[in-house]
Order: structure tokens, then sequence, then C-alpha cells
């Protein structure tokens, strides 16, 4: 298994972390900035995923690609990657080394 | 009784003295002047109000007199006094209302943030509340103004005021400032409309008010169910062109539009998207102001 596949990936504050989807297309409140950001599928998704709770970054890959009938979880994954990256940069997820 | 049944040397007296309460909607505004010319056009775009006595709570107390200094003797200033404090440069003697409605303005977009803020005109047919933010070069006060003589009710030119618990529209009912050429295109439009004079050469060219209808002032205190957003933007000669806005592009430039959506945080949010996902909006193009008033009743299924 790939190192990064075990990493857990958390909303940065749960419980205050707001969403507002609107079609294809969202708001995200981040609490900690009080900053809101237009986020699109598939990055909102992953944010309302993570909104039920921290996801093992290989499970929040078979998730989303179970959600879209996708057989190729890898693929999913590198798709993955760099939204998690960027809604890490907006600071709205961050991400803790799990179990492997 | 009403600002416009008083005497002039009554309505003097009283902005003299204890000053002039305004009941606007969703807050309450003091005026206090001793400038003739102040007294007499107030009392006629503010005439459906009624009066009230200058003591309570007031979200605004604010003044607008003569300009201390020598320059008085050449060319006279006034200024807006609020709190004791002069927050703008003297404007000239001949633009009190403007300075006191703009500085009414400040006042209230800085004050107000038990509510969420647009910057938008607010009008309402029907029960039907229609929010035009207010970008740059949107001609919003000339539609806002335009709907308001047509027969919509007149909720606000400036403050787009949204209740945070409930997410109605309040009114935040004050004069509609209108500026160049859509001062004569408003009173062509409805000759026996409420426009004050016309204070020429301003910081924002020539501006004239137009002061609400008493319709408008008895529903002061009534909200409205925003169900209509559009987005104007005129252009001389433009042909009338309406689009679909996303919602969540429509969230977006509201709450940049917003004068406390920052400051408001999650509540400011709420507010926005719950305001949103009811509304249907449009950005509308338009360099005929008949077509542009007959796209926004035909969108509210109006006559």
């Amino acid at each position: 298994m790939h190192a990064d596949a075990a990493l857990i990936w958390q909303l940065t504050d749960l419980p205050r972390t707001r969403v507002h989807r609107f079609g294809d297309e969202g708001l995200v409140f981040n609490p900690l900035s009080w900053e809101t950001h237009l986020v699109s599928d598939p990055a909102l998704r992953v944010v309302e995923v993570l909104a039920s709770g921290p996801r093992r970054e290989a499970d929040l890959a078979s998730e989303l690609a179970a959600e879209d009938d996708e057989p190729d979880v890898a693929s999913v994954r590198n798709r993955l990657k760099p939204l998690l990256d960027e809604l890490r940069n907006l600071g709205l997820v961050s991400a803790r080394a799990g179990a492997p | 009784m009403n600002v416009g049944d008083l005497q002039l040397g009554e309505m003097l007296t009283t902005l003299a003295g204890r000053g002039l309460g305004l009941d606007v909607g969703a807050a309450r505004a003091r005026v206090r002047t001793d400038l003739p010319s102040l007294a007499a056009t107030l009392q006629s775009v503010y005439r459906y109000f009624p009066v009230e006595e200058g003591e309570g709570f007031f979200d605004v107390t604010a003044t607008v007199r003569h300009a201390r200094g020598l320059r008085r003797f050449v060319r006279p200033q006034i200024e807006f006094v609020v709190d004791g404090e002069v927050p703008f440069e003297p404007f000239p003697a001949a633009t009190d209302l403007p300075l006191l409605e703009w500085g009414l303005n400040w006042c209230l977009a800085e004050r107000c943030n038990t509510y969420l803020l647009l910057h938008a005109g607010v009008v309402e047919r029907a029960g039907a509340a229609v929010i035009l933010p207010a970008l740059p070069g949107s001609g919003k006060s000339t539609l806002t103004a335009a709907l308001t003589v047509s027969g919509f009710r007149l909720l606000s030119d400036e403050f787009g005021v949204v209740r945070l618990d409930d997410g109605l529209c309040l009114p935040m009912l004050r004069p509609v400032a209108l500026k160049n050429a859509s001062i004569e295109v408003i009173a062509r439009l409805r000759p026996d409309a409420n426009l004050g004079p016309t204070f020429p050469g301003t910081r924002k060219g020539d501006v004239a008010h137009l002061g609400p209808d008493a319709e408008s002032v008895a529903q002061r205190h009534e909200p409205a169910m925003a169900r209509l957003i559009v987005f104007p933007r005129y252009e001389a000669g433009a042909a009338t062109a309406l689009e679909p806005v996303p919602r969540g592009r429509a969230f977006a430039k509201l709450a940049v539009n917003s004068f406390n959506y920052e400051l408001l945080g999650p509540a400011g949010f709420e507010a926005v998207g719950r305001l949103i996902a009811r509304c249907d909006c449009y950005r509308l193009s338009y360099g005929d102001l008949a077509e542009a008033m007959a796209t926004i009743k035909g969108l509210l299924n109006a006559p």
C-alpha cells in the first residue's frame, strides 16, 4: 500500500465548517479564517464526505469511486490527491498519519 | 402628523432643537440642523414619514451644520456631525441633502450589524421582494426608482436588509438618490413623482432624491420574502439580455457586495445561503429602461 493511503484526512474544524451546495458547486465557510470558498465538484464532494467524519485516504478514494460507479479506484486516488492538497492549502482539511 | 404636514417654522424648530426622528423601518435616525434650506428639502422628500419625537433610542443621531472657520465667509461649507465627530471633509453649503443622505448611509452601514446588509436596491410586488445588487455601473438606483414609480413597493435604494433569523427583507426606507441623466428619466416616467431639488456638480455629479411614496412609508415595518435577485448592468444602447446566474456564483457576488458579510462570519454565510437557495438569480443587461422593467415584471409574472 502506498504510504499516503494510510493518511487520515479530516476537516480542520469539522463541527463549525459549513457548506451550501448549489448544483455541482457550492460555498464552504472556513470557521478558522472566516473565509468563504467557492468550490466545485469533485472537491466539494470531498468536503461533504469529510463532513461526516475523518477518512483514510484509501477509504475516501474507495467511497468516491463507489459513488461514481468507477471501478478504477487507483485512478480516483490519483485525481483525489491534488484536490486534497488544494483543500489543505485553503485550510479546510488537514491530514495525520494513520496506522498502515 | 406627517413631516409634510408641519409648517416650515415648526420643522425648523424641531430640527434645531431635539431633532427630527425618522423611523425608516429597520432603523431610526435623528436629524438635527439649523439650515433652513435643508429643513425645506427634508420636508419634501420625507413628507409621508410620521413626525417622531426626537427622544428614545436612535441608531444614528446626526447633525448637518455650517462648518467652522474663516472659510465660511468666503465659500460657505457645511459638515456632517455624528457622535461629536466630523467623519468627512466639509461639503459646499448648497449640497446639504446629499451630505445628510450620504452621511446617514455611512452610519447605517457601520452600525446595523444585527442584519445582513447588502448594497442593493430592494422593491416588492405581490409579496415577492426583488433584490437589485449594486455593482459598479449597474444602474441600480434608476431601475429601483423606475420600478417604484410603476407600482412596486420601495424597501430601499441603498441597503438590502436581511434579517438573520428568518431571512426576510426589511425596509430601510429612504429617498432614492438619482444621478445625472437618471433624474430626467424618472421625471419623464412619472411627472408627479416626489422628486426633490437637483443638486448640481456634487462629487457624484448632479443628484436629486426621489422621496418614498405614501404606501411604501405606511408599510415600512412590513418585511418581504425575496424571490428574485437581479444583477442589473446598464449600457447605453445595449439590447436587453437576461441570463441565469448559477447560485454559487450569485452567492459569491452577493457576499462581495455586502457591507458586513465578513463581519458576520458564519451568520452571514447562513443568511446569504438561505437567501440564494430560495431566489432565482439573473444577470440583466439593458439599455432600455422600459424593457428592463418589463423583464423583471415577467420574471415575477406581474402585470
